[in-house]
């Protein structure tokens, strides 16, 4: 083998080992034949921020969520489909996974004639709860100026606060307007929202069977308290975590009101 | 009549070399997320759950069965219950499919020997 060839076969299988050791969407099969891999089907999962690599193999997937599912068996060899054990716990089209009931569901990865080689339960909840980002900081309300865009994110979690995996629909609405608009694509799980006009209205964001419903305020010179830089100083953050309890102790008595009653509902019926 | 009796105690002596069934000895593979129960008897599993097992069949005469025996286990409402093979031909995957109550036929070399109950209740 030349040098140069060695050189290059080295660093490919240095590479390729590295990325097994750092890649975390795997997790193994129940049997112990393989490693199951987690797939972001769709741009609206929170365990892809780009493409659809996960970053992790998710501890609960959202009802309702998309998702695809690959099986790695140790030593190589053919790759295994992987099928719903339950046609009426979970459904499968075109690779894309939905599960449909919150609980524990059987996944199976079978070779060419139908036995199986190994098993996985995903664990499938409720959306109980939202939460709405900015700058990677959660937002119980949101403050900006006129002829600003701000890039929001949301997050679909269960009773447990355990972000949820998979795919769902956003939908994304300005209660107002004149006030500010949704600027992008409404049906992602992020958005850019931009001011319009000085005044109050609110940001409904709905996915899963839950909404949320954000105060917003657009201002003339905005809020300094709340800009994107605040967010990697380490002296301000202090500040701003601060000055956004104080602001959003009023508007989250009202939220959570609303949210206890969607949870408590969803809690009943899973 | 001496002929006669010689045949009986003929095929008595062929019926004791053979083996006897006398239910399954089950040994689950896999630990599910939540209790499911997996009995000679009964099986029970939430909607949704699967469960591998390992199966022996057991003889109540002298002669065991023979490690080539072929054994089977079909399902007779694969809606409610279904039981996948593994590569192992003694190994099986339960799942319950869907709430709802069926057996398990247990077919010893294409012979049906017994229906284990098998129930499927939904989760929570």
């Amino acid at each position: 083998m030349h040098p140069r060839q060695r050189v290059f076969t080295l660093s490919l299988g240095l590479a390729l080992g590295c990325g097994d050791a750092v890649d975390g969407a795997v997790t193994p099969g129940e049997l112990g034949d393989g490693h199951f891999r987690y797939v972001c089907a769709g741009n609206s999962d929170p365990y892809c921020a780009d493409g659809s690599t996960a970053s992790s193999f998710p501890q609960a997937i959202a009802v309702g969520g998309r998702f695809s599912l690959r099986y790695e068996p140790r030593g190589g060899g053919p790759l295994p489909v992987v099928e719903p054990g339950s046609r009426s716990a979970a459904s499968k089209h075109l690779d894309v996974f939905t599960l449909h009931e919150p609980g524990y569901v059987a996944v199976f990865a079978q070779d060419a004639f139908g036995d199986v080689i190994d098993l996985l339960h995903l664990n499938s909840r409720r959306v109980a709860r939202m939460t709405l980002s900015r700058g990677g900081m959660e937002q119980s309300n949101l403050r900006f100026a006129v002829g600003e865009t701000i890039d929001v994110a949301a997050e679909p979690r269960d009773d447990y606060s355990t972000l949820l995996a998979g795919s769902l629909e956003y939908v994304w609405v300005s209660s107002d307007p004149s006030v500010f608009v949704v600027a992008t694509d409404t049906d992602d799980d992020d958005v850019t929202l931009q001011a319009i006009a000085p005044g109050d209205a609110f940001l409904h964001v709905e996915a899963g069977g839950f909404e949320l419903t954000i105060p917003v305020e657009v201002d003339l010179d905005g809020d300094p308290t709340t800009t994107g830089e605040i967010d990697t100083e380490g002296d301000s953050t202090g500040d701003e975590t601060g000055t956004t309890g104080e602001e959003s102790t009023g508007t989250t008595d009202a939220e959570s009101t609303g949210t206890t009653g969607d949870t408590t509902d969803d809690g009943g019926e899973g | 009549m001496r002929h006669k009796t010689l045949g009986l105690v003929l095929l008595l002596a062929m019926a004791a070399c053979q083996p006897n069934y006398n239910g399954l000895a089950i040994e689950p593979v896999s630990t599910p997320p939540t209790s499911v129960t997996v009995r000679p008897h009964l099986f029970e599993l939430p909607v949704g759950v699967a469960v591998a097992i390992s199966v022996k069949p057991r003889s109540s005469s002298q002669e065991p069965y023979h490690s080539s025996a072929r054994v089977e286990l079909v399902s007779l409402d694969r809606n409610v219950f279904d039981v996948k093979r593994r590569d192992d031909p003694r190994e099986f995957v339960l799942i319950g499919v869907a709430p709802g109550e069926t057996c398990v036929e247990v077919r010893i070399d294409g012979v049906a020997e017994e229906c284990i109950d098998a129930v499927v209740r939904p989760q929570g």
